[in-house]
């Protein structure tokens, strides 16, 4: 298998054992419906519709992963003012929860840069997710222009990266989410200069340190 | 529709700059809103997002057709439509189709809703892009503040749009200058200089619109605004580098159709009306329900002398673009293409569908031409009297390219050489010359006159050397 055959899979695997879930999470509200506990029936439908949504997102992404690996030209550039690109990202990464951290947030670069919207916020959103997973109490979220590159910063203050993470983000057995994040940097292509992805430890909180770089 | 002034008032003094900051009370409870989807669940799942937002007044569509009635009956302040909407129908062609037609102010917010991620694509290349777009599945929040900045964007230009609407473009451009000096206009100086761009050319500066879209292709080559440049270009007359230009957009944006239609008019301009029709034919494929594409396409058919396929697709038109009815210019076009086929019976009946009230109705130039056009029909015996009556205004009047064909085919028919040397010398010395050339030289052979059209020639290019030195 090709690398990328090999991310999709594993991501359809995920998703695919979600639906799973969802159904039985459906079959217990039936039931419990049928025998009038409502009482029972909601939470299980709660469940199940979170369970959907979980599996929606990640065939979502999957499908990003597709269109990035095969298109030809995938990236739609356009003019994005980058304060509305960090609120839309805080809202999607608020929305999906995870962890009782706190998100703290600061765009420093007050203007408009070019770059494709959707799938940058994608991968930010992406990278709160896990810095959420993993951060004790706070994850901060930057956007600043440093060397005439955009350079947007996801770090947690969680136990950083393990020792072969960083590495995997070029392998062939890397996440969809890095997968992801290394083709949107790399696709980001303007006056001869590419974007970049660097993840390392010991960012300004102390854990991982998620960094794209967009020209 | 709330006028700019309301809307600002909705947001005076409370507006923030910038992203990151809401709009801190409701102003969407007196707005109007008009969703267009093809689906009863979507749409009612977008009404029941906008009245979490504390909107009210939510009408609904489910074809453009009656998208397009409901905005005629009550324009609404923001428009939501689905990019797919049935019958092999877009959101953006309804979009383009407003836009292009005034149809839809500036005022009023028009937001893509799509589950095709390829319409950023679509985005990115066209001039008519939609105020925003938002990729399904979004949640309420997201599609609030998308709806938050549409409107906060909206109220920055309002000054800016009411003097473009009213054609002010000089002092539309001074309010863009203004708003881009502005503290708050940071999150739209992209907006402006596009704005600024396209201000330019409608006002006719096409020396400044070209230096505008050249400076916005320095920082990334769109295709909107590389087609913008070979607008400028065309408008210029350096029809072979436009040509050039809009090659490159179509190489990188093969989705964008309005640059075929602008590669089309720059073949008919370089008088290549082969090209222009065959473009347009295979572009018409793809676009079957666009009706004014189909006019054009009719009209470069006519100019490249395939009289059958001009008439047909003009018949195709009036059979089924006629919401307020079948519009006059498509008539006349009807008329006009019957007679130069020889189709008397064709053009009989197209007039005589003419009532009375119609008639009353036509504007000037209008009935000019159905005077000229009339007479023809009539022949040179019957028709010598109209013809007579109607001459002056041929004589003294500047016209457009079809009106003066019109012309010179009834001044050779009555041999009137005076009016057809007149309007063929002012045709040929205008920009228009590679458009109407070959019609000119076919009226004047078709009357065995091909001396006559050589000396006509040998005249304009006697003038234009006189007036070169």
């Amino acid at each position: 298998m090709t690398p990328t055959v090999d991310v999709i899979a594993s991501g359809i695997h995920d998703a695919k054992n979600g639906m799973f879930n969802a159904l039985a999470r459906i079959r217990v509200a039936v039931q419990a419906i049928d025998d009038g506990e409502a009482g029972v029936a909601l939470p299980a439908l709660t469940e199940a519709e979170t369970a959907v949504v979980a599996a929606a997102e990640r065939l979502t992404k999957l499908l990003s992963a597709y269109r990035l690996a095969g298109a030809e030209n995938p990236v739609s550039l356009l003019p994005v003012y980058v304060g509305d690109l960090i609120e839309d990202v805080l809202i999607r990464a608020r929305e999906s929860g995870g962890g009782g951290s706190e998100i703290v947030a600061d765009c420093r670069y007050d203007g408009v840069w070019i770059c494709d919207r959707e799938v940058v916020a994608d991968c930010l959103v992406n990278a709160l997710q896990n810095a959420l997973r993993h951060a004790r109490r706070e994850v901060h979220l930057d956007a600043a222009e440093i060397d005439g590159q955009l350079v947007i910063t996801v770090a947690d203050d969680g136990p950083g990266f393990s020792d072969q993470t960083p590495s995997r983000a070029s392998s062939e057995h890397s996440g969809v989410g890095l997968f992801i994040a290394q083709r949107i940097a790399h696709l980001h292509q303007r006056h001869g200069h590419r974007g970049e992805l660097r993840l390392a430890n010991g960012g300004p909180l102390g854990g991982a340190c998620f960094e794209l770089r967009l020209p | 529709m709330l006028e700019a002034e309301s809307l600002a008032a909705l947001f005076e003094d409370k507006a923030l700059p910038g992203a990151a900051k809401r709009i801190p009370f409701n102003p969407y409870k007196e707005l109007r809103y008009l969703v267009v989807d093809d689906q009863a669940a979507s749409r009612q799942s977008l009404k029941l997002c906008i009245q979490s937002m504390g909107g009210f007044a939510v009408d609904q569509a489910d074809t453009i057709n009656a998208a397009y009635h409901r905005i005629r009956g009550q324009m609404p302040d923001v428009i939501i439509c689905d990019y797919i909407l049935g019958s092999g129908r877009t959101g953006q062609q309804m979009l383009e189709d407003l836009r292009s037609t005034d149809g839809l102010p500036d005022t009023v917010a028009f937001l893509m809703v799509t589950a095709e991620r390829g319409y950023e694509q679509v985005i990115s290349a066209v001039e008519l892009a939609p105020d925003d777009y938002i990729i399904k599945p979004f949640s309420p929040e997201i599609l609030r503040a998308r709806m938050d900045r549409v409107i906060r964007k909206k109220v920055f230009f309002r000054h800016f749009f009411e003097l473009k609407r009213h054609g002010k473009f000089d002092a539309a451009l001074v309010e863009l200058d203004a708003l881009n000096n502005a503290e708050d206009g940071k999150p739209y100086r992209f907006d402006i200089l596009r704005a600024r761009s396209e201000t330019l050319l409608k006002a006719g500066r096409w020396a400044d619109a070209l230096d505008s879209y050249v400076s916005i292709v320095e920082i990334h080559p769109f295709p909107w605004a590389l087609a913008g440049q070979a607008r400028a270009l065309q408008q210029l007359t350096r029809h072979e580098e436009a040509s050039d230009v809009i090659d490159g957009v179509l190489a990188v944006a093969p989705g964008y159709f309005s640059a075929y239609d602008l590669k089309a008019e720059i073949c008919c301009d370089l008088g290549n009306f082969d090209e222009a029709q065959h473009l347009l034919q295979e572009l018409a494929k793809r676009t079957p329900r666009n009706w004014q594409r189909k006019r054009t396409l009719a009209t470069v058919a006519k100019l490249n002398g395939d009289l059958e396929t001009a008439q047909r697709l003009i018949e195709e038109v009036m059979a089924h673009d006629q919401i307020a009815g079948v519009p006059i210019m498509d008539r006349i076009e009807l008329l006009r293409t019957a007679l130069a086929g020889g189709n008397q019976e064709l053009a009989q009946k197209t007039l005589s569908e003419l009532t009375s009230e119609e008639r009353a109705a036509l504007a000037p130039d209008e009935k000019l031409t159905i005077e000229c056009l009339e007479a023809v029909m009539e022949g040179k015996d019957a028709g010598r009297k109209r013809f007579d009556r109607i001459r002056a205004d041929f004589m003294r009047n500047e016209m457009s390219v079809d009106r003066a064909l019109d012309a010179i085919r009834a001044a050779l028919l009555f041999s009137d050489l005076e009016l057809a040397d007149r309007v063929a010398e002012r045709l040929l010395s205008s920009d228009e010359a590679p458009r109407a050339f070959r019609a000119v030289r076919e009226m004047f052979g078709s009357c065995d006159m091909e001396d006559h059209f050589r000396q006509v020639q040998r005249a304009v290019a006697a003038e234009r050397l006189k007036r070169k030195t």
